[in-house]
């Protein structure tokens, strides 16, 4: 039997896709099988029974539903259905009713931004590109430079 | 720095107030996750190292804190006495290579950074005075806000990696002494009463399964749907509620036992002050009752204030910090008689 999913390479596995009520049997391939983060425990072992994965992180939702925690926030899109009636079940609502964040700062993004060009100098440094490395060294000042006037304003 | 916060007790266990007596502190903690990162459960090591570096850097930016101390740079016996003062839970301890602590010198606000959560900002009171709890909280979280930027939407609020945290993030505890509901059997009322409710109770100091010295932690499980105000509230009424039903026990005790109730408290006086060996169980044990003395005003010369400390100092991982002679089991349980023993003046 051919993959359900890419219809290129033969079916190895039988993939259950699980929503709230409802399971989905498809018979999918290895690469299929990998590309949905499905782990993949013996290979002699053609069954596997594997959940609905979050794009974003891979976290399947079994372990979801193992652990009670979500990889990212991007899972709360990927398990919507599943997590609403958890809501349902353990909370008083499913909105938010409470504060709300009175600034949502730039800071720790600009961080992230500088961590990762301080990385790409590493490169540049390391692979002698130095006039590449100069450029970058002064973006990075500029960022740091950046970074210090947010700081200013939140205090 | 550590030596200064290992030395001197939090402050709340110092202040005594209102509720005191059974209260042994109240928290409110906010849980919350840096915007643009995963969650710590999808992490790699080398990620949850970077988030520990940019969390240890940003409250170093910020003046609220004195103390940002990554947990691997700590003793065992060190994360030990953090984990008694409730800073930090043993579940969290059992890997700490990526953990850190944010304290003031008071040590009633703390940071838990890069558990579970990214963020756990609590603040800790030693009485029953939530509101007031509640709203520093929420200063420092809008001060760290300004600096971390928190994974945050309209429809869910503040997004955790648990869905039991989502939406205000927010749990409230109490640590309650109910030694008369457990004299009196009555304790199973209290459980009964939570049974399919909206909070958890469990005991504090945990000898394997056995919860010793009656001591119970209130909290709420719900986050999402109610505002901060309204889990205040709900967490009030149910914690006062628990206070009456002890209270009324310990009338019980008095009035209806009263010989029998005296006898247990004295008796348990009277080890403490001449016991020359004290295991950790014991210990707990005979200072509830103690304490329960204290609260009936059958033991008049001691003081609250007096048993929380002596609480905290005799705790092992305290004793093994501050004291050389704590080697191993058997030189801690004869330092916890001879400490005990020493403050009682037998």
């Amino acid at each position: 039997m051919k993959c359900e999913l890419c219809g290129a390479n033969n079916a190895k596995y039988k993939y259950y896709e699980v929503d709230s009520d409802t399971v989905r049997e498809i018979n999918i391939c290895e690469q299929c099988a990998r590309e949905k983060g499905v782990d993949i425990k013996s290979k002699e072992d053609s069954v596997v029974v594997e959940s609905k994965t979050c794009p974003a992180c891979g976290l399947t939702f079994r372990e979801y539903k193992d652990s009670g925690n979500l990889g990212c926030v991007e899972c709360y899109k990927s398990f919507e259905d599943q997590i609403k009636v958890f809501f349902k079940e353990s909370q008083l609502g499913i909105l938010h009713k409470g504060k709300e964040p009175v600034r949502n700062s730039k800071v720790i993004f600009v961080k992230k931004e500088i961590l990762e060009m301080k990385k790409k100098l590493d490169n540049y440094v390391e692979y002698e590109r130095f006039e590449e490395a100069v450029k970058l060294r002064d973006k990075i000042e500029a960022r740091k430079e950046e970074l210090k006037t947010i700081r200013e304003k939140n205090d | 720095m550590i030596d200064s916060l290992l030395d001197h007790f939090p402050v709340w266990l110092e202040k005594v107030g209102p509720y005191s007596e059974m209260v042994l502190f109240s928290k409110v903690s906010l849980y919350r996750n840096l915007g643009g990162y995963k969650f710590n459960k999808k992490n790699t090591d080398k990620e949850k190292e970077e988030i520990l570096n940019l969390l240890i850097e940003g409250m170093g930016a910020l003046s609220s804190f004195e103390n940002v101390i990554p947990l691997k740079d700590l003793k065992d016996n060190e994360r030990e006495l953090f984990a008694e003062r409730n800073f930090i839970s043993r579940d969290e301890l059992s890997d700490y290579r990526f953990l850190g602590l944010a304290l003031n010198d008071l040590q009633n606000d703390v940071i838990v950074l890069n558990s579970e959560e990214h963020i756990k900002i609590s603040c800790v009171s030693g009485e029953l005075s939530l509101k007031e709890t509640c709203s520093k909280c929420d200063s420092l979280d809008d001060e760290l806000n300004g600096e971390f930027g928190f994974a945050y939407n309209n429809k869910l609020g503040f997004l955790t990696s648990s869905t039991n945290k989502v939406g205000t993030g927010m749990v409230v505890s109490a640590v309650v002494h109910l030694p008369a509901l457990v004299i009196t059997g009555k304790f199973v009322d209290v459980i009964d009463d939570l049974e399919d409710s909206l909070f958890s109770i469990g005991g504090v100091f945990n000898i394997g399964e056995t919860v010793e010295g009656s001591y119970f932690e209130l909290s709420n499980r719900f986050t999402l749907g109610v505002s901060e105000e309204e889990i205040l509230k709900m967490f009030e009424k149910k914690i006062k509620n628990i206070i009456e039903k002890e209270v009324d026990s310990r009338e019980y005790l008095t009035q209806k036992v009263g010989y029998e109730t005296e006898d247990k408290i004295w008796r348990s006086y009277g080890i403490l002050k001449n016991a020359r060996i004290l295991s950790v169980t014991d210990f707990l044990n005979l200072t509830a009752a103690v304490r329960l003395g204290v609260s009936l005003g059958i033991v008049k010369d001691i003081s609250i204030r007096d048993l929380n400390r002596w609480l905290f100092q005799s705790l092992p991982g305290h004793l093994s910090v501050l004291n050389e002679d704590a080697k191993n089991k058997k030189e801690e349980n004869i330092l916890r008689a001879r400490l005990i023993r020493n403050n009682l003046g037998g």
